[in-house]
């Protein structure tokens, strides 16, 4: 009997995973409600919000990056501090090429409250840790770069010598310096 | 000054190494090298970089490559070899794409390669989807065998991915699903096996049913 | 001249999805009370498929099943204050969510008194004659259907989305014994109207 159940309990867990299959037109609808909806009241600011333990797990590499990521005592008042509607977003994002352009705008952010200056460096800039500095919104670093069409790698690097990846985007793997690079990859903009 | 003597000696060393004395004249995309390394690794490179256009394959991401070690402060010969090695990754995953690939395939098909994935998984993946460009599948699996999923499991999920007909964006979600399930402690071959089920698919190819014997393949998509 | 490549960062058609996928749930409901309304799209992102799918199979009915998962989202949302971030999100939401499919279940029955899964609709369509699987399945769908609710609703906690006792205890309110004998007895019931079927 026991296999039995087994085998019911297998068939289940299939039908359940398999179907319905994800629809992105239902997420939609959803966030038009939401948009409508009036915001959500503000969490209360007593003293002990910040102050209540986070368990975070990470693999271990992670954690050089997400040092700047985690919310030190600081950080967190950042992030209750209202955004406004022009909010920052907090990741890289890519958008559509004027006409004509051989070139698409990048968005790229990161999240590092800590740093002093935070610099973008990729194979579009030469990985030169000058060229490309990035200005600070609250606890968000951002700088938007027009970059060609392909696959692009790129990383942030703090306070002029901590190589970061974006925790967003896709790993290249490990390369001959020892760092595991962020991948971009960008729509030749001719073909959209 | 010390230093001086050693950077020169160990430039030498490289030069003699690749066996090659005679002075090549510096092209115009190579003066970013020659701005950033000292000038018998720009020269290094430099052939290098001539003997990849010289075979039809991209340039850039070599002179890249070796921008990122002088960046790095890396030494002159890490910096040639890493120069070195990824040509022949580039030359590896062109073979395995095959001559019509494009040049951001070919650099994605060669950090595949880099990251472990088998030369022949990367042309199952061209034979699954040949009219269209292979970057995204490449830069996927590539990702999922860098965060620790086992090659083998990164590979069978993509090909099945792409056997389902699954695109791109379908297969850039299963890679963030991954991400942030491994984030969150999960193992991460599991990780991917359980996402790869949730979208229909099981990890040899054919869509089907756990412990079960088969007859014919179920339809795993809701009409 | 480049090949057309696509654009990495579209995880989802036109939505706000793919930034803030570095941040955490917790993280990212701050950044909702502190305004930023893209920080809660990421949210229905990582989510919603999820919740669709289980209110799917606690109610049989497709309309039925957005309904539930709408309102748990705008619900989740208004009360997005009280979420208590040592607990996970998926927990938090999966209550409401359950207590809403409570609700709209109950108010469906009492229309039209019985509970109708069809197998057709969930793309469990039967295959070519002598597709064991399929008939199999159609079979375990059906049995699904015919569990009392609240059975189906430990039995597909457990089995469907895999938690553990006290996970499932969590989210239900239902305390851990009670729900190991609902879902003994959901088993108890579901069993004889497949065993011809696992035995041929």
């Amino acid at each position: 009997m026991a296999d039995v159940d087994e085998r019911i309990a297998a068939e289940v867990a299939w039908i359940y995973r398999t179907h319905p299959r994800p629809e992105a037109a239902a997420r939609e609808r959803l966030m038009e409600r939401i948009r409508e909806a009036r915001p959500p009241g503000r969490r209360g600011l007593g003293p002990t919000w910040w102050l209540r333990p986070r368990a975070i797990s990470l693999p271990p590499l992670a954690w050089a990056a997400s040092a700047l990521v985690l919310v030190a005592l600081g950080g967190s008042l950042m992030w209750l501090a209202p955004l406004g509607p022009g909010a920052q977003n907090a990741s890289t994002a890519v958008t559509t090429a004027p006409a004509g352009e051989s070139r698409r705008l990048v968005r790229f952010a990161v999240q590092a409250p800590g740093a002093r200056r935070v610099a973008l460096v990729g194979d579009f800039n030469g990985w030169d840790p000058q060229a490309s500095p990035m200005r600070r919104v609250g606890g968000t670093w951002l700088l938007s770069l027009p970059v060609s069409g392909g696959r692009h790698v790129y990383a942030f690097v703090v306070d002029g010598e901590r190589w970061l990846s974006d925790p967003a985007a896709p790993l290249a793997p490990e390369d001959e310096f020892g760092f595991r690079k962020s991948v971009l990859v960008v729509r030749d903009p001719e073909s959209l | 000054m010390n230093e001086g003597r050693h950077i020169t000696r160990a430039s030498v060393a490289l030069v003699l190494l690749l066996l090659d004395f005679a002075a090549q004249p510096v092209r115009a995309t190579d003066e970013r090298l020659v701005r950033r390394l000292d000038p018998a690794t720009a020269q290094a490179v430099g052939r290098i970089v001539d003997d990849a256009r010289a075979a039809g394959l991209p340039a850039d991401p070599l002179v890249a490559t070796a921008l990122e070690g002088s960046s790095r402060r890396a030494s002159p010969a890490r910096i040639v070899n890493a120069v070195r090695r990824q040509l022949g990754e580039l030359e590896r995953a062109r073979a395995a794409l095959g001559s019509g690939a494009g040049e951001a395939e070919i650099v994605a098909g060669a950090a595949a390669l880099r990251a472990g994935v088998p030369a022949d998984t990367i042309a199952r993946l061209r034979g699954l989807r040949p009219d269209q460009p292979l970057v995204v599948p490449l830069v996927v699996v590539a990702d999922l065998v860098t965060r620790g999923v086992p090659v083998t499991t990164a590979s069978a999920s993509i090909v099945s991915a792409l056997c389902a007909g699954l695109g791109d964006a379908e297969l850039l979600r299963l890679r963030e699903q991954v991400a942030l399930d491994i984030r969150g402690g999960a193992s991460p071959g599991r990780a991917v096996v359980l996402r790869a089920q949730d979208l229909g698919l099981a990890l040899d190819g054919q869509p089907r049913a756990p412990a079960a014997e088969r007859t014919a393949p179920m339809r795993t998509r809701a009409p | 001249m480049t090949t057309a490549v696509n654009l990495l960062h579209v995880t989802s058609e036109g939505s706000a999805s793919f930034q803030f996928t570095g941040m955490t749930d917790a993280d990212l409901v701050a950044s909702v009370l502190g305004g930023n309304l893209d920080a809660f799209a990421v949210l229905v992102d990582r989510y919603h498929d999820d919740c669709r799918r289980l209110a799917r199979h606690l109610l049989g009915h497709e309309h039925d099943a957005e309904d539930a998962t709408q309102e748990t989202f705008l619900r989740a949302y208004a009360g997005l204050a009280r979420y208590d971030e040592r607990n996970a999100f998926r927990s938090w939401l999966y209550r409401i969510l359950v207590n809403q499919c409570r609700t709209l279940g109950r108010q469906r029955r009492r229309r039209d008194r019985r509970f109708v899964q069809d197998p057709e609709a969930l793309g469990l369509a039967a295959g070519p004659p002598g597709d064991a699987d399929g008939e199999l399945r159609q079979a375990l769908a059906a049995a699904l259907a015919g569990l009392a609710p609240r059975l189906r609703e430990a039995f597909l906690l457990k089995h469907g989305e895999g938690l553990d006792y006290a996970e499932m205890s969590r989210i239900t309110g239902v305390g851990i014994s009670a729900l190991k004998m609902r879902v003994k007895r959901a088993a108890d019931e579901v069993r004889p109207k497949l065993e011809r079927l696992l035995r041929g």
